[in-house]
């Protein structure tokens, strides 16, 4: 069964993505921040990450920056997740290494179809 | 919930502290507007579900509402965000006005400037939030 890291310092997004991916059959996983997300999949080996944008403690492009530093995550895809939808945070996101880019809220239907299309 | 929000800052200029207001007028309309959207997408799947109970719909329906919910409930997350951009603004204009007040009216701008006023363009910037509904968002892949 795939794993998904879902990370974002709201409660209620993290248990609607959770709600919405385990009902499709994924196992998800959580952290409330970039920190923790990453203490996280150095622990455990995830095959996709959804990733909030402004977070306490480490924002979601450096979460990306960072996980693309490590051998295992170099291919995983890192979606990001976010009411943000200027050009230029979208420019940011891409060149830190995100496979793509969310703007919330998002539609249950449309989630579980880009996570299947982009899960390695 | 608590939510990231950049540090509260003053803002250095007369004009800089209508700005904020504008912004947060402008910032709490959309929150109301995104409440009002929230609660019609809600009372609508509300309303399918207890139809398909008294056994005039079927289980497609129900989980077609189930996501229209979902996606109506992720309102909270933008308003909160909202809410924490106003608090921001509201406090960042507070404090200029305490530096205002204990100051003799002429010199209000340069001081404000001296005592650590953020540049007020720096300031300027607008909420991440600006849905004015809770429709689903975008996806792109890179």
């Amino acid at each position: 069964m795939y794993s998904i890291l879902t990370v974002d310092d709201s409660v209620s997004m993290r248990q609607m993505v959770t709600f919405t991916l385990k009902g499709a059959g994924f196992n998800v996983l959580e952290a409330a921040d970039g920190r923790e997300a990453l203490a996280r999949a150095k622990e455990k080996d995830v095959n996709l990450l959804l990733i909030d944008l402004n977070m306490p403690n480490m924002d979601g492009i450096s979460l990306v920056r960072a996980l693309r530093e490590l051998p295992q995550y170099k291919r995983t895809p890192m979606l990001i997740l976010t009411t943000e939808s200027s050009d230029a945070m979208k420019a940011a996101g891409k060149a830190a290494g995100a496979t793509g880019w969310l703007v919330k809220p998002f539609d249950p239907l449309k989630l579980i179809e880009v996570v299947k299309k982009v899960i390695r | 919930m608590t939510h990231y929000s950049p540090p509260i800052e003053t803002v250095s200029s007369p004009a800089g502290v209508i700005g904020e207001l504008s912004h947060a007028h402008d910032d709490l309309a959309r929150l109301s507007a995104l409440l009002d959207d929230a609660f019609h997408e809600l009372m609508t799947s509300f309303s399918v579900v207890q139809l398909v109970a008294a056994g005039g719909g079927n289980l497609l329906e129900i989980e077609r509402c189930a996501n229209r919910a979902i996606t109506a409930l992720q309102c909270g997350d933008l308003a909160n965000q909202l809410i924490g951009f106003t608090q921001k603004r509201l406090v960042g204009v507070r404090e200029t006005l305490k530096i205002a007040s204990q100051l003799p009216q002429i010199a209000v701008t340069d001081t404000a400037r001296t005592t650590g006023s953020a540049d007020f363009a720096a300031l300027d910037r607008t909420a991440p939030v600006q849905q004015h509904a809770v429709g689903a968002g975008t996806i792109e892949l890179f």
